[in-house]
Order: C-alpha cells, then sequence, then structure tokens
C-alpha cells in the first residue's frame, strides 16, 4: 500500500465526515504537488462531486486540468465519469484503494473492459489511482528523459494509469536516456510507444524530439534513429528550444564533452536564447567552452555591478533577456547579433588615458582611434589601415603627436578578419564582420578600463584558452 | 432474486441517487456505502452494539446554510417491504441524532412510494415516535424517555424524495454542466 493510500485510509477513519473530507483533499493535493511540483493546485469547495472537481491544476503554460477524487466502486462508474464529466480531459484519480471494503476493486475496475470503453468515449481522460501515483515522482528522475515523461504525467496523460503502467513509464523512460546516447533502437522505441499510448501527441512528439536529439548528441547516426512517423525526419529551432530547457535546467548532468562538441555545431544564437531565462547552469557553461570559440556575434557590452550578486559569484554563462551573457563576481557582459538593442545606451564608462590605452593594447595593430587631446577637448579620429594591405599600425603610432595626456574614447583592433572596435564611452565592443563570442569577451575584459581587478587567468581558463588571442598575420611588427 | 443482482441494483440506485442530488446544485453526496464500505462516518450503532449503516452522506446547501445529511436509498420497482423499512429507518435516523448530537437531515429517496394511506404523515413528529417505540428495544432501549422536542425537530429535517427514471432525464445536461463547472474552474483557477 502506498504511503498517501495509507493516510488516506486513516484519515477515513475519522467520524467527522466533514474533517475526513478535508484531510483526505489535503493528502490528495499533497500528492499531486509531488507528481507535479511545477503545478499550480486549487482546491475547490467541494468532495467527490459527480459534476465539480475537487481540485483544479494549473501551469502558466497550459490549460488547467480538473482532478475529480473519487471511490470506485464499479466498472460502470468509469462509464459514467466518461459520459458526464470526460469531455474536459480531467484526472480521475481513484481512492478506493484506501477503502476498507476491497483494495483490489480499484485494479479491477481499471483493468476491466468497460474502463477500456470509457477510455475510447473520453480520449482525453486520465484514470488513475493512489497506488500509482506513488511512482510519479518528477524529482526522483535519474534522468532528462524520464524527467520529461513523468513531469507530464498529470498534465498531458490520458487513459489508464494503474500501477504497472506507472511502474512501466517510469523504468521505460529512464532506460531511453541511456539508449539513446548510445543508439540503442529497443530502448528508444519502447519509449516512443509509452509516449505515444500515455502522453498526448504534442507531449509525445516532444519525447521523440528529446531522443533524437540525444541520439545525435550521443553520436549515433541520424538515418538510424527509429522515428515513429514518416514526416518526422526534421528537427527544428522549437524541438531544440524544447530539447535544451531541461538540458540548462541542469536535470541531468551531461559529463561527455563529445555532446558538447556535437551541440556546439549545431546550435545558433537565436537557438540559444529562445531557451528564455537561464541563470545558472553547468550544462550552459559546458556547451559554451565549446560554442563561444565559434558562435559569431556583433556587439557585447560591459557593466559593472556595484555589489557582488551572491548567486553569481564565480564566472558563469547565463542566458537573459535574450542576451547570451557572461558574468563575472561584480561584472557582466551581454552578447547579442544586434547592435540596435544597444542604441539606447548612454556613456556609462569614460575615455582611458593614451598611454594605458596603448599599454592594453600593445600586442594589436590599430585601424583607427577617436582621441581627446586634453588641452583641445577635440575628438580626433586617425585612420590607420592601408585597405590594400589591410595592416594597421600599433597605438602609439597611430597617437603620434598627441600629448601624453590624450585620452582614448574608442579604439578599433584588427583581429583576424574582424575589426573590432572597443568604445570606452558606452563600455561597448562591437566586431564587423562578425567575431567569435570568446574573442569579444577577451576584448572586453582587457581593454575597457572598468574590469580592471578582473583576473584574466581565470577568465582565460574559464574560456577554455591557454592566451588572449593574437591571430596570425597581426601581430604589431607586421612580419 | 440473487444477493448480487441485489447488490448491483442497489448500487445502481444510490449512484443514480447521487448523480441526482448533485445535478440540483444543492448537494454534496461525498460518500456512499458502496464506495467506502463502511466508513466510520456512515455507521452508527444500535443499543446491542450492532451496526447499522446508512447508503449515503454529505451535505446540503440550503438557503438557510450548509447542513449535513444521511440518505438512504430505495431502487425498487414495487412497493416491497418499505413500510416496515421506513419505520426502521425513522428509529435509526432518531438514534444517530442523539449519538452525535447534531442536527442531520435525513432523506428517504424511493423509486416506488409506500404507506399511501398515511403519506402526509410519514414526516411527522408523531410518526418519528412511533417509530421509535416500535424499535426502542434495538436502537433506544427499552426504558427510553422519547424526547418530544427532538422528534419534532426531526420530523422538520426529514426529506421523503420519489424519483422515476423519466425524472432523471428531466434536468440539465452533462453538456450545459460542462458549462457550469468550466465557470468553477475559472473561478478558481483563474
Amino acid at each position: 500500500m502506498s504511503e498517501v493510500t495509507d493516510a488516506v485510509r486513516h484519515a477515513l477513519s475519522d467520524k467527522d465526515m466533514t474533517t475526513a473530507s478535508s484531510a483526505v483533499k489535503q493528502l490528495l493535493c499533497e500528492e499531486l504537488a509531488r507528481a507535479d511540483p511545477a503545478a499550480q493546485i486549487h482546491k475547490t469547495d467541494y468532495f467527490n462531486h459527480t459534476y465539480v472537481p475537487d481540485v483544479v491544476l494549473g501551469w502558466p503554460d497550459r490549460e488547467p486540468r480538473e482532478v475529480f477524487l473519487r471511490f470506485v466502486s464499479s466498472s460502470q462508474m468509469l462509464l459514467d465519469d466518461a459520459a458526464r464529466i470526460g469531455t474536459s480531459g480531467p484526472v480521475i484519480i481513484d481512492l478506493s484503494p484506501a477503502a476498507p471494503s476491497d483494495r483490489r476493486l480499484s485494479e479491477r475496475a481499471l483493468a476491466s473492459p468497460a474502463a477500456q470503453q470509457a477510455s475510447e468515449q473520453a480520449p482525453r481522460l486520465l484514470f488513475t489511482d493512489s497506488e500509482a501515483t506513488q511512482h510519479v515522482r518528477p524529482r526522483d528522475a535519474h534522468n532528462l528523459v524520464e524527467r520529461l515523461v513523468v513531469s507530464n504525467l498529470m498534465r498531458s496523460a490520458r487513459g489508464r494509469l494503474d500501477e504497472p503502467a506507472a511502474e512501466e513509464t517510469v523504468t521505460v523512460s529512464r532506460a531511453a536516456y541511456e539508449g539513446a546516447m548510445s543508439a540503442s533502437r529497443d530502448d528508444v522505441r519502447s519509449a516512443v510507444a509509452v509516449a505515444q499510448r500515455m502522453l498526448d501527441s504534442d507531449t509525445e512528439r516532444r519525447v521523440e524530439r528529446t531522443l533524437q536529439m540525444l541520439w545525435w548528441a550521443g553520436g549515433g547516426a541520424p538515418e538510424e534513429f527509429p522515428y515513429s512517423l514518416p514526416d518526422d525526419m526534421e528537427l527544428n529551432p522549437t524541438d531544440t528550444r524544447d530539447f535544451l530547457q531541461p538540458v540548462f535546467g541542469d536535470e541531468q548532468d551531461i559529463e561527455d564533452d563529445a555532446v558538447w562538441s556535437r551541440l556546439a555545431h549545431r546550435l545558433s544564437f537565436d537557438m540559444l536564447v529562445d531557451v528564455g531565462e537561464v541563470h545558472r547552469s553547468e550544462n550552459l557553461n559546458r556547451l559554451m567552452r565549446h560554442l563561444s570559440g565559434h558562435l559569431e556575434l556583433s556587439h557585447t557590452t560591459l557593466d559593472r555591478h556595484e555589489r557582488p550578486m551572491p548567486p553569481f559569484d564565480q564566472l558563469a554563462w547565463a542566458i537573459e533577456d535574450k542576451f547570451l551573457c557572461l558574468r563575472g563576481p561584480d561584472w557582466a557582459c551581454r552578447f547579442t547579433p544586434h547592435g540596435n538593442r544597444f542604441s539606447q545606451r548612454r556613456s556609462v564608462g569614460k575615455p582611458v588615458r593614451l598611454t594605458e590605452a596603448d599599454r592594453r593594447s600593445a600586442a594589436y595593430r590599430v585601424a583607427e582611434a577617436d582621441i581627446d587631446e586634453a588641452a583641445r577637448q577635440v575628438a580626433l579620429s586617425r585612420r590607420a589601415v592601408e585597405p590594400s594591405l589591410q595592416q594597421g599600425r600599433t597605438l602609439r603610432d597611430l597617437a603620434e603627436g598627441f600629448a601624453d595626456d590624450a585620452s582614448v574614447r574608442t579604439i578599433t583592433l584588427l583581429l583576424g578578419r574582424s575589426h573590432i572596435k572597443a568604445d570606452y564611452d558606452r563600455m561597448m565592443v562591437s566586431a564587423e564582420p562578425d567575431a567569435s563570442v570568446r574573442t569579444m569577451a577577451l576584448v572586453a575584459a582587457r581593454l575597457l578600463a572598468a574590469v580592471e581587478g578582473t583576473d584574466l587567468s581565470e577568465l582565460t581558463e574559464f574560456l577554455d584558452i591557454e592566451s588572449f588571442p593574437e591571430p596570425a598575420g597581426n601581430s604589431p611588427s607586421g612580419d | 432474486m440473487a444477493g448480487e443482482t441485489l447488490h448491483a441494483i442497489g448500487q445502481d440506485g444510490v449512484e443514480r441517487a447521487k448523480a441526482w442530488l448533485e445535478k440540483t446544485g444543492r448537494v454534496e453526496v461525498n460518500y456512499t456505502v458502496y464506495e467506502v464500505g463502511a466508513a466510520p462516518f456512515l455507521t452508527f450503532s444500535g443499543m446491542d452494539g450492532a451496526e447499522y449503516t446508512f447508503d449515503m452522506c454529505g451535505l446540503l446547501n440550503l438557503d438557510a446554510g450548509k447542513a449535513s445529511f444521511y440518505g438512504e436509498v430505495k431502487k425498487y420497482t414495487g412497493v416491497g417491504a418499505q413500510a416496515a423499512e421506513y419505520s426502521e429507518y425513522l428509529a435509526k435516523c432518531y438514534r444517530a441524532t442523539c449519538l452525535h448530537k447534531r442536527p442531520y437531515h435525513f432523506m428517504w429517496i424511493t423509486w416506488h412510494p409506500f404507506s399511501q394511506g398515511k403519506w402526509g404523515q410519514l414526516c411527522t413528529a408523531a410518526e418519528v415516535r412511533e417509530a421509535v417505540l416500535t424499535h426502542k428495544s434495538a436502537y433506544c432501549g427499552d426504558d427510553i424517555d422519547i424526547d418530544a422536542d427532538l422528534c419534532e425537530a426531526l420530523a422538520d429535517r426529514l426529506w421523503l424524495i420519489v424519483l422515476s427514471d423519466r425524472q432523471e432525464g428531466l434536468s440539465m445536461s452533462n453538456e450545459m454542466l460542462g458549462e457550469l463547472r468550466a465557470a468553477v474552474v475559472r473561478g478558481v483557477a483563474p
């Protein structure tokens, strides 16, 4: 007997009907919270009413689902419920395992032909009982596939979920993760079959897509994936987002570097930020070690925080407000390919002294700089690039003739094929054409005065590079 | 008729009575004897310790407020032994009220009328008193001093309802009830 069944049985021994009803309902609400921790659970004023639910489950992105508590005493009751309340697709939780009369009644009723008939009459209706729900524990899931399936049972399961079916659902979906990563067609087929039988079509599709992503990320040949439908070949950005959300929720520690390397080659910036807010994720950090080297973007800004942010007291990647972010203890870089998102940005920094800018840019060729001469308070622009050679000079060469107390507003470096402009006034780095996130992060950290105190060795280690990039053919000597 | 068949008819009657009562919007049948067996709140003990059980219990939502009720359902196609059963039922109601000291309502729901000769007296204090006297050994003790006020109060809380198969169809459809249910759901989970 499950814990909740036993507790309901105990509650029913109270001589006061109202007290018993209230206690039973509370026990089931707690059980529902364990079965679907993300659900909002609303009690109604009714208990075991033929037409009004006992509980309503709500989610931010789904229609609410009614829950009826029942003491199923005959298979006819299932047919009656299907006819009376089945069209809205509710959950019926049978509590009769707790009733002293006949604990096996529920099992028999749920397994009866009438139950099958009721499922056909009301295809969105879920029949389950207090013995089965003890196995619906998303928080205890061993991997993200199991969690995806189990966490969706209260939301989208239909048909009969008795205890054996619940156990099978957990076992099969648990095995499917390793199965997909090791390209086991049988494990994947079993999980897809369970999902098709138990879940609505949208959730079933999501399960299959997740398995497909894992299959591919695990190194399986895409054409060997056991598709359930002929038109199931293409993964789209929505599939990728649905896959990445639980992955970035760290529902599963994926330490295999090869997985991240494969994923990194598949993802675009839009796919990444479409996942939604990700504030702390070891898996995102793992992915970015591979992705930051070749994901190319055009703009980043750097901001300092007055106080260190406790949740982000170490270097970490994040996704916030559709920006890719790199956070340090008291600073944050925000990356985007859309420069217009910074068009309203005001001056949050200040020009740096020419000598300091020269020191910081000593290893690089400079294409252009805006320099203020302190005495004249005039911004002068100097271009250094010979168009035919695409070569620049050092800042020191470029600023020849300026006084030492002059200051630099912007400086444009030549890095590989990109011109990377560091704007000290606006604390912004922009690349034309796009440059890798890793390069832009390092330029921001190294060149902008606002990051004083940033431990570059820690940053380079985090970005998985040995030192600041010095692209071939761009050494200041011009060799 | 075989016991199993009688059981099935009885259960059918209780389930249909529950559905009909709840369609009125005034009643919640929280427990029936077929659902939870001999649950303590459906069961009372007589003078000799023998237990008796009502068919259902729940809440009435009356204009005056909510009240608990117990129900006895007779899915009969004829008069049967209802006259005698009703008399014993009244004694059980008296006993239950004495035991719990609560103003319970009691419903006798039948598919066939009975005792037509005194139909108008079936829910009176005199009928209650007579029933208690008839069954005093089993439910109240031979030396009982019958409480006249309690008989009056109990009589006021007796309900006698005759259902028919066709009458069950003269109620709101499942679709219409579904609309009302949706309103309840919107109320608790906006």
